[in-house]
Formats: structure tokens, sequence, C-alpha cells
């Protein structure tokens, strides 16, 4: 690898990374495109890479949404672990699967998600009453210092919202993704969690998720450090960056860079299915 | 009703205080290492390797203070990271009476500990 490709890949990581801790994903779903498309690296090569990237990515940006208040720590545990066995199978699937089957079916999921949030989405669904069951003790507060508001929210249908983290963590593991980019829509729309709290959660999952993934990966001697150095050194840069604009930019905009980003890649992954690359 | 939410409150923000902090030292000493790597790697002007070696070298070459394991240490360290968050987070449910999210938290360190392990058979 020459120096202009480490400081290529470096600021590939540096944008996914921005992004992916702005909007509660690891980057994973930027940066495999990024690494294939315009590095001409093997997508094996790049999902191993992405699973590394995605952890960093999660480790660096976490600390600022936790002390946020927008990680619902007891939340991400709970959907943690069927997400944690999904990535280990998935990885697994990776191994042995046909790359094109992955892209459309990842690609598909990508388009529900952005057709849904666009739907109806919800930037801070309605505060829960004071008397309201909480039966997983998962209620919680943050202040949003773009409103300066206190947000009360509790998250609900928490039985599907796990079966959902285990179909994630097994698209996680096929595709060195954090798994956000499912898991967030699930939480907004269906679990009723206010974007920034969906975003925060699902920034510490995804960490925990990528572990799994890179493990396996890193078993397969899949873990090339001439692409994971230059790419862990942008996503030291981005991630901070991108988790302390979360704090301050208006939900609403969040919600639409969101869509905006998962639409474009759902009609790549469709479109790389059939071989049809877009803008690489 | 108030003192219950209060002193669940409290515990929340300790807990949300460990699970950062043990975040932020994780990502230090990985760059550290990292970037010790790095600098010998270019004084020895020694390339990197296309794929990352078994734990077992890498603690054999950290000992010889080559560059190619030392870069891989760091790689290591920021992997295991959200793995000792997550025992943290499992020990302070625990120090706080919560049995329920520390059998939970447990019980993710668990399936994380197998993923691991079977990288490593």
């Amino acid at each position: 690898m020459d120096v202009w490709q480490f400081i290529g890949v470096g600021l590939a990581a540096m944008f996914a990374a921005t992004f992916g801790s702005m909007l509660g994903l690891g980057g994973g779903v930027f940066l495999v495109p990024l690494l294939t498309l315009f590095f001409d690296i093997d997508p094996t090569t790049a999902v191993g890479a992405s699973a590394v990237c995605v952890v960093t990515n999660s480790v660096v940006g976490s600390s600022v949404h936790i002390r946020s208040g927008f990680t619902n720590l007891r939340l991400s545990m709970l959907l943690q672990a069927p997400t944690a066995v999904g990535a280990i199978i998935g990885a697994l699937i990776a191994l042995r699967v046909d790359a094109s089957a992955i892209s459309l079916i990842l690609g598909l999921v990508l388009l529900y998600s952005a057709a849904s949030m666009l739907r109806q989405r919800r930037v801070n669904p309605e505060p829960p009453s004071e008397g309201a069951l909480d039966p997983f003790g998962l209620r919680s507060t943050y202040l949003d210092p773009a409103t300066k508001s206190t947000v009360d929210y509790l998250p609900s249908r928490i039985r599907p919202g796990l079966a959902i983290s285990g179909g994630a963590g097994v698209l996680s593991g096929m595709l060195g993704i954090g798994g956000g980019v499912i898991q967030v829509p699930v939480m907004n729309l269906m679990m009723k969690i206010p974007v920034k709290a969906a975003a925060g959660t699902s920034s510490f999952m995804v960490g925990m998720t990528a572990v799994a993934t890179a493990a396996v990966f890193y078993a397969h001697d899949e873990i090339d450090p001439t692409i994971v150095v230059p790419a862990m050194i942008g996503v030291f840069c981005g991630a901070k960056f991108g988790s302390q604009v979360t704090r301050h930019v208006q939900t609403q905009r969040l919600i639409w860079v969101f869509v905006i980003v998962i639409a474009y890649l759902g009609v790549s992954m469709v479109l790389k299915a059939f071989d049809i690359e877009l803008g690489g | 009703m108030d003192v219950e939410r209060t002193a669940g409150e409290h515990d929340q923000a300790r807990l949300r205080e460990l699970a950062a902090r043990v975040l932020e030292t994780g990502f230090r000493v990985a760059v550290v290492i990292m970037a010790a790597g790095l600098v010998l790697a270019v004084i020895r002007q020694e390339p990197l390797p296309s794929t990352l070696e078994g734990p077992a070298d890498i603690a054999r070459g950290f000992v010889r203070a080559d560059p190619e394991a030392i870069v891989g240490l760091g790689i290591v360290s920021i992997i295991l990271t959200p793995f000792v968050s997550t025992l943290v987070i499992a020990m302070t449910f625990y120090r706080q009476g919560n049995r329920r999210y520390a059998l939970i938290s447990s019980l993710v360190l668990a399936i994380l500990l197998t993923s691991i392990g079977l990288s490593l058979l």
C-alpha cells in the first residue's frame, strides 16, 4: 500500500465514522462500499476491516453518547443478547454464502427502513404517563442540548424488538456492519424510543456486535493491518466529531440525513446484487 | 417514590460514568500501543503485515519489541474494549443489586466470550 492509498483509506474511514457516529451506526455500511468501490479492496477483506472500524467507532463515539445520557445501557444489554448470537451466525454464513444474495437482502432492508422512517418518523414519541407500566425497568430521560428540554421515554414492544435484534445481528455478521441501520428505525418506530436515544443506544450496541464479527474474521486471517491501521486512524478522528455534532443538531435534520443515506445505500446494494455499480 | 427514583437515577449516572471511562481508557491504550508500533515500523523500515498475527505470536513479538506485533496488540486492544466495558457494566449492575440486568449483561458477556473463544481455537 502506498502513502496516497494509506491517506485515502484513512479519509474514507473518517467520513464513515463521522456519519456513522451521528446516526448511531457503526459506519461499516458506508465503509465496505467505499473500500470495495474506490480502493479495489477484496470484499471479504473490506468486511473484516470494517468490523474492526465499527468497534473503534463505537468505542470512541459511545463514550460521548453515554455521558450525554442518550445511551440506555439497560436496553442495550437486553437487545444485545439476541444480536450477538445473530452476529456469530451471520459471520459464519458470510464466509460461505454468495455475495450478491447478501447485497440484495441488505439493499431491500435498507430501502424498507428508509421508507418507514419517512412515512412515520417519530422525533420524540409522546412521553409516558407517571404510572405507566415498566416491567423491564427501561424508562429513561436525557437532556436534549439542541432544544434544551428533558426528554422522558418508555420503550415499548420489547419482545418483537428482541426478535428483530437477532435478525439485525445476522445481517451485521454477514456484512461487517454494526446493525444500527436496522436497529435505529426499529427502536424509533416500533419501540417508541426518541431518535437521539435510539442512536446513542445503537452506537454502543454496534461495538459489541462487531466484536463478535471481528473475532470470527480474525480467526480466518481476514483482518489486514495494512487496511485496518489507516482506517482506524480515520475513525479516531471522525467518531468524536460525529458524536459531538449529534448533541447539537436538530433531530428532524438527523432523520432526514438518515433517510437519504440509507436510501442511497439501499439502491446501491440492490444494483450491486445485479452487478450494476453506483458511483464506482 | 421520589426517593426511589433519585436513588435509581444516581445508580444510572454512576453506571454511565464507569462505562464511559472504560471506553475512553480502552481507546487511549489502543492509540498509544498502535502509535508506538507504527513509529517503530517507520524507524526500522518494516512494512505492515497483510494478516493480523495470532494472540500467541503477538505476545511473543511484543516481548521482542516487534513493530508488527505491537500494532497487532493495538488492534486487539480496541476489539477487546467493548468486552471489558460489558464486564464492568455487569459488575456494576450486580453491585447495585440489579440482579436481572446483572444476569442479562453476564449472558451478553458469555456470548461475546464464546465468539472470542471460537476465534482462538
